[in-house]
């Protein structure tokens, strides 16, 4: 095995590795905003599978929107709301049994798609010319869905008040 | 075992640890995190199925799902915060005005 691939596999074991440890923190711990920071980590540890499969642009799109500013706003809100943690009593065998299952389905289907190798992978420039010429109409789509969530999110918060 | 089975692997914990987490939390926070888990665990299998069918369809398709999930938290979240004025908590148990 060369250094490279040592290297690289010593990346993806530690990020799947960082990435499950820090989901099982966001589900166990009882502090939401910890469970908001370790989703954080989680983020930025698929940006980092997202990045060593190949798409390096994706994992920084994904560490900037989602986990800089998504997860950020998510802890900052959690932040300022005074709750009680609470789970479901009695429910969590049939809900481990459940979550194992499903993991267990999403594996088997998933695995059993006939996957090629990785084909050659498209630059930053190809992208944005698909996403503007072939795919413009879903881009505009997008913006729309975008500033139409910005003003209901503006709304919606301001409801509350009396 | 190849990147590909490995993801699907990481994938497949990450969404049976999301929808525990989902199933079992009362508290409307912990619950939308347990979903962001499974939204996680479907972007890498969007991700690793994009980079061996169709690499350029799947990325754009990956840039417009983590841009609208973004999005999606900002409403959730102003939700949640105007379920909290009202109600004073965010026990979804207690969230019954819907109810017919």
């Amino acid at each position: 095995m060369y250094l490279s691939d040592f290297l690289f596999w010593g990346a993806f074991a530690t990020l799947s590795i960082t990435a499950v440890l820090f989901a099982l923190i966001a589900v166990k711990t009882k502090d939401s905003v910890y469970a908001a920071i370790s989703l954080g980590f989680v983020g930025s540890s698929v940006a980092g599978m997202i990045a060593l499969i190949g798409f390096g642009y994706l994992a920084v799109f994904h560490l900037i929107i989602y986990v800089g500013a998504a997860v950020t706003f998510m802890t900052f809100s959690v932040l300022m709301l005074k709750e009680k943690p609470g789970t479901i009593r009695g429910i969590w065998p049939l809900a481990l049994l459940n979550s194992v299952l499903l993991g267990v389905v999403v594996f088997l289907v998933t695995s059993r798609i006939p996957l090629s190798s990785p084909k050659a992978l498209p630059g930053i420039v190809e992208v944005a010319e698909t996403l503007l010429v072939k795919y413009w109409f879903p881009m505009l789509l997008t913006i729309l869905s975008l500033a139409t969530v910005i003003i209901e999110g503006i709304v919606i918060a301001r409801g509350g008040e009396r | 075992m190849n990147v590909i089975l490995g993801s699907i692997g990481v994938a497949a914990t990450l969404f049976a640890v999301g929808a525990y987490g989902a199933i079992t939390h009362r508290n409307i926070i912990r619950v939308l995190i347990s979903l962001e888990l499974m939204f996680n665990s479907v972007l890498i299998l969007l991700v690793v199925l994009a980079a061996t069918r169709a690499p350029l369809d799947g990325y754009v398709l990956a840039l417009i799902v983590i841009a609208l999930t973004s999005s999606e938290i900002g409403v959730i979240v102003s939700i949640i915060v105007l379920l909290f004025r009202r109600l004073g908590s965010t026990d979804v148990t207690q969230a019954k005005t819907l109810k017919g």
